[in-house]
């Protein structure tokens, strides 16, 4: 007899407890074989099968889904609009109330998995529940990473950018499945010995439990553990983070730093003409100093005339070319942005005034 | 009195009772999607039978399985009286509303 596909029967199984789990998946097994096989053959039922299992995954998750995508909105708002400075409108605010409202934390992603696999634990009342819950939710916000990086950003997107968001849902996934699993764990420590009212009982306090290692783990801890952790991926895969804001008032503002707290090493920056190569400019520092300057690492260009050497907070940048007090950028001509860090790795971006 | 049900409620409550000793899971759908004239997603059943159970308006009882199913258990649902009387009153809410109106509704010129 045609089996359907193995998968969608491990998540359909992932999703209820386990006796609901049973009869439901032999619903769907009976209606597979006696009426969708023989109808359209095992393709199509496998189609039809894998739509029924979708469609229940999603009734109970969609809410969790809803958030990923409210933060990645969030994340994109932020991203646009800032301060003509560089910085972030909720700098300045108490770091309780950035740490609980700041969508740019990858950690508020991890917060929604590790609410998922609570929710997963509790929904299943056994942990596989929670495990798979966590598994499904990382996988669509893994997919939603670099869709929504592609579809907000068409034309800048890079195989770079997109790596590294693949990269960094792996992070996202292990971190998740770290603190998801031991909660979920705990949970069936505690719901499997209970009686039917007691089960209900914890079932709505391990519920209460997720919801509150959501804000405590996901929000509060999160931004402060997010800086060394993004250090160490940026350290093993990329060079300096670079990143612009869209060109508005002549000026455009080049951020370089990791999530607005931790400045890069940084050896030298160049900006040269794109049409013709020409150097416009070319800076070093004295010494070799990681320091947060403007709103952590923030570099204000504007058509007209900049200094061509300057004062990063503790550090101190001195232009080898032009060899004049100031440099000067035009408006509407596109120019090519270099940053180095100690290690010689290279960023790189155009811009146009 | 009981929560008024939706349509789809009524159609799962109105399958259990005409099946009667056979509402199980996948009939339930079946007679579901006969009624409705269209396709239904189990999870749909699935989600309703769930929410009625909740509410106290059917029972489930885990019966034996069958070769075409690999042996795994069906559950059966009955309908209570409560789920009767919320069905009972559904059907006056229904009738009352429509009450004075002849079918099929003309637009007035």
């Amino acid at each position: 007899m045609p089996d359907p596909p193995r998968i969608a029967e491990l998540i359909l199984r992932g999703l209820l407890p386990l006796d609901m789990g049973e009869t439901v998946s032999g619903d769907l097994l009976e209606e597979y074989r006696e009426s969708r096989v023989p109808a359209g053959g095992e393709f199509r039922a496998d189609l039809w099968y894998w739509r029924q299992v979708s469609g229940m995954w999603l009734r109970a998750n969609w809410w969790l889904v809803m958030s990923a995508i409210l933060l990645q909105a969030g994340r994109a708002v932020f991203n646009t609009f800032r301060a003509p400075s560089g910085a972030f409108y909720l700098d300045g605010l108490p770091t309780i109330v950035v740490a609980v409202l700041s969508p740019l934390s990858p950690f508020a992603l991890v917060g929604v998995v590790g609410l998922a696999t609570a929710y997963g634990s509790w929904r299943a009342e056994r942990w596989q529940g929670g495990l798979m819950a966590a598994l499904t939710v990382s996988a669509v916000e893994w997919v939603l990473l670099p869709v929504w990086g592609i579809a907000t950003f068409p034309r800048a997107m890079s195989w770079d950018d997109i790596a590294a968001m693949i990269s960094a849902g792996f992070v996202l996934l292990v971190t998740s499945m770290f603190f998801g699993g031991i909660a979920a764990v705990i949970g069936e420590i505690i719901v499997a010995p209970a009686g039917a009212r007691g089960r209900r009982i914890i079932r709505h306090a391990l519920l209460g439990l997720g919801v509150v290692s959501f804000v405590l783990i996901g929000l509060l801890v999160g931004p402060r553990a997010v800086p060394p952790a993004e250090v160490a991926l940026w350290a093993a895969t990329g060079g300096p983070p670079l990143d612009f804001e869209a060109p508005h008032d002549g000026q455009v503002i080049a951020h370089m730093d990791l999530m607005g707290g931790v400045p890069p090493n940084i050896a030298r920056i160049r900006i040269s003409e794109l049409a013709s190569g020409a150097t416009v400019w070319d800076v070093k520092p004295t010494r070799a100093l990681r320091v947060c300057w403007n709103g952590c690492w923030n570099l204000t260009l504007k058509a007209g005339s900049n200094p061509a050497s300057f004062a990063a907070g503790r550090q101190q940048f001195n232009a080898s070319a032009p060899k004049t007090p100031t440099f000067s950028l035009t408006r509407g001509k596109s120019y090519l942005f270099e940053v180095w860090d100690s290690k010689g790795r290279v960023q790189r971006r155009g811009f146009t005034l | 009195m009981a929560d008024i049900l939706g349509s789809f409620e009524q159609a799962v409550l109105l399958a259990i009772v005409r099946l009667e000793s056979g509402a199980y899971g996948r009939a339930i759908l079946k007679e579901v999607q006969v009624r409705l004239e269209r396709d239904v997603a189990a999870g749909a059943v699935q989600a309703t039978l769930e929410r009625l159970e909740r509410k106290g308006l059917v029972r489930s009882k885990v019966g034996s399985g069958t070769p075409i199913r690999d042996g795994r258990a069906r559950r059966f649902y009955t309908v209570l009286s409560e789920g009767l009387r919320a069905l009972d009153e559904a059907r006056e809410t229904h009738d009352t509303i429509w009450r004075g109106f002849a079918r099929p509704l003309k637009a007035r010129s």
